[in-house]
């Protein structure tokens, strides 16, 4: 798959592009609005990160163009809700999606994933990874022929481990996008809910001859093997 | 008690313009009143003696006219006597200058001072009669008088000494009428003043509350408010023009103040992404397990805070700019909060929750915002807990508001914790050393709290009566 990244800080654009290419996305950066447009109208893509504040041409007079020219490639723009609120009303939310800066690059490539398969038609709502199985519209969970429905919660926080895969989350990066809290309450309640997912789903199961994928990186956080 | 109700009365009877105009005013009458008496006794009683002079100059000029033959000197001073009260003998002379023998030997000795050539006559104001008076002032023998002296076609000059003491008399009783008019008329003199002082004050006040009522009209983010310099009294302009002046300043300081934070957070943000991004980047290369793992994550951490601050830094100054915009949307105010206690409940088993909800209210406002406020209330209410310590939630429809409440027992000082809690990066000062570390905030939750809640139009203050615990009480309207 094919991102055009259009971000005129290049530390930031190497970060994407880092973080993209990790992910097997195949990249292509422009450094201003200008030339992120004509690129956007030459080549095709299968997604578009735009940072809003750009030189020459700011992002969402780019996306007003793109979709002018009638691409309706799913773009996500790079931006603060606050910047957000004052220009929505200018231009009809031409974007697909928007995050804010900054931004964890999981999510990012996770919203990306989500909007191309959208586009494509083949959203899945069933999620396969490491052995593991999740069913979105179901809330039920699999693991080793073992399914058992899952709360709100925990399903949220599995979710986010098995579409990031490989990828470390700390326990604050988990409360605030499980439990939408971004003070620090204190708590274990994110050990506690990892507990309940192992018991629940490897039950008394012990000397199953597959770990667990979920693995607790001690003193940082917790992460799904993608082995 | 009552003394002390007694005490902010007389305070606030102190600081009344109308009583000091009224105080003013009935001091002016009484000066008045009493400059005028004693000014006319004093010094200004020549028009009055003047004024009886004339008379008695009038009355000479009659008993001239009268005498058909000669002047009967007894007559005139008989038909003088009559015209005046209380006189004594001695107190009056009449005496003509042909006849000058047959007077007493003490009236002698007057008439020659009265003859004597020196004396200034001064001819009387009386054209419309048919003989000239001129008068003098003497003084005879430690005696003051006044002479009169006409002309008779018959027996030549003919002169009329009063002592001036009983020109005083007169005048003294005038003055006895009007003080006796005076008491009289207090009742009616006191409910003029009082009337004037209303009118007075009421003039006086009218155009500083129009004055007063501009000034709360004028919104400091908006820069084309003034006060119009035209449609006050030209007597103010110096103060509107200072207070326009004054107004001009403090907006562009405000801007200025909001331009720079609102720039540094949004310069921070690019910085904070590489550093967020690089780090996360390290923190999954690294050996799991490894301190250096573990380190990484702890800078991760003070990252977020940053990143935190640098949010909330960003919207305090939107806030001051007058910039907060809100995506007004139906809440559903129960869930919201009922979710927010669930949560809490299951991070921290140990505290005791209650709550008096009232059953579906809604109200319009920013789901964010909102979100965001009672996320820094209840972060608080846990935060600077006592480790099995209460947390009470009310909330209700009071009108057209909505009145929540969170009370929590809590470590903190209750001395001195008061509105400065809402400042920015204000810290109380904690109970005990060892829960500081723990209750680590940004310092702006509060400050941010109090914008949000303001630019839905509502208000929060917080309330420390209860002893070890602290409520905090926000008022916001259901529209």
């Amino acid at each position: 798959m094919n991102v055009l990244v259009i971000e005129d800080e290049q530390k930031i654009a190497d970060i994407l592009v880092q973080g993209l290419q990790a992910s097997g996305f195949q990249t292509h950066h422009e450094a201003d609005g200008f030339r992120g447009l004509n690129t956007a109208l030459i080549k095709s893509f299968d997604a578009i990160v735009m940072d809003v504040a750009m030189p020459l041409m700011d992002g969402f007079q780019v996306l007003a163009e793109i979709r002018r020219k009638g691409i309706h490639t799913p773009v996500i723009m790079l931006t603060a809700r606050t910047e957000l609120a004052d220009r929505l009303q200018g231009f009809e939310s031409g974007a697909d999606d928007y995050l804010a800066k900054p931004f964890f690059m999981e999510e990012l490539i996770v919203r990306i994933k989500t909007l191309i398969a959208r586009k494509t038609g083949n959203v899945e709502n069933v999620v396969r990874q490491s052995g593991l199985t999740l069913d979105r519209f179901k809330r039920l969970a699999e693991w080793e022929q073992r399914s058992v429905a899952l709360t709100q919660r925990e399903f949220v926080l599995l979710e986010c481990l098995m579409l990031s895969p490989g990828q470390i989350f700390s326990r604050q990066q988990m409360l605030k996008h499980v439990w939408n809290v971004d003070f620090d309450p204190g708590t274990n309640v994110v050990d506690v809910c990892i507990q309940r997912l192992r018991k629940k789903l490897s039950g008394s199961d012990l000397n199953s001859m597959r770990p667990f994928p979920i693995e607790t990186i001690r003193g940082v956080g917790y992460r799904l093997n993608n082995a | 008690m009552a003394l002390a109700t007694g005490s902010t009365m007389l305070e606030s009877m102190k600081r009344s313009f109308r009583l000091r105009v009224f105080l003013a005013n009935f001091t002016c009458l009484l000066l008045f009143i009493l400059a005028s008496r004693v000014a006319v006794h004093n010094t200004f009683n020549e028009p009055l003696v003047n004024h009886f002079s004339e008379t008695l100059a009038h009355h000479m000029v009659r008993e001239i006219d009268a005498s058909k033959e000669r002047i009967d000197v007894s007559m005139v001073r008989g038909n003088l006597e009559k015209s005046i009260d209380g006189l004594q003998a001695a107190e009056l002379v009449v005496t003509l200058s042909s006849r000058a023998e047959s007077v007493s030997p003490a009236e002698s000795d007057l008439l020659q001072a009265i003859t004597s050539p020196a004396l200034n006559w001064k001819r009387m104001d009386n054209q419309q009669a048919t003989h000239w008076v001129e008068a003098a002032d003497i003084t005879h023998r430690d005696t003051e008088w006044k002479v009169l002296r006409a002309e008779s076609a018959k027996d030549g000059l003919i002169y009329v000494a009063l002592q001036r003491v009983v020109l005083m008399r007169s005048l003294e009783a005038i003055f006895k009428v009007r003080d006796a008019l005076f008491v009289v008329l207090a009742p009616f003199l006191l409910g003029f003043v009082l009337l004037i002082t209303v009118a007075m004050s009421y003039a006086a006040l009218r155009p500083i509350e129009s004055l007063q009522k501009s000034f709360t009209q004028i919104e400091i983010h908006n820069q084309e408010t003034h006060i119009s310099e035209q449609k006050n009294y030209k007597e103010f302009e110096e103060f509107i023009h200072y207070f326009n002046a004054l107004i001009d300043r403090l907006r562009a300081s405000y801007a200025q103040a909001a331009r720079f934070s609102s720039d540094a957070a949004h310069e921070l943000r690019t910085p904070l992404t590489i550093i967020r991004g690089h780090l996360h980047k390290m923190v999954n290369q690294a050996t799991d397990g490894s301190a250096m793992q573990i380190e990484l994550s702890l800078v991760a951490e003070e990252v977020e805070r940053l990143i935190s601050i640098s949010n909330k830094l960003l919207m305090l100054s939107q806030a001051d700019a007058g910039r907060i915009s809100l995506a007004k949307e139906e809440i559903h105010f129960n869930d919201l909060v009922g979710q927010l206690m669930e949560d809490l409940k299951a991070f921290h088993p140990e505290l005791s929750f209650s709550k008096s909800i009232q059953p579906s209210l809604h109200l319009q406002g920013d789901p964010d915002l909102l979100m965001q406020l009672m996320m820094n209330l209840f972060g608080n209410a846990v935060k600077y807990n006592y480790p099995e310590g209460q947390i009470e939630v009310k909330a209700q429809a009071s009108g057209d508001q909505l009145v929540f409440a969170i009370s929590n027992t809590t470590h903190l000082v209750m001395s001195g914790l008061d509105d400065r809690v809402f400042e920015r990066f204000y810290r109380h000062r904690e109970a005990n050393n060892q829960q500081v570390s723990e209750a680590r905030g940004t310092g702006l939750g509060l400050s941010l709290c109090r914008e949000i809640v303001a630019a839905h139009g509502g208000r929060i203050r917080l309330l420390t009566e209860r002893e070890h615990w602290v409520t905090f009480e926000c008022i916001l309207p259901l529209r």
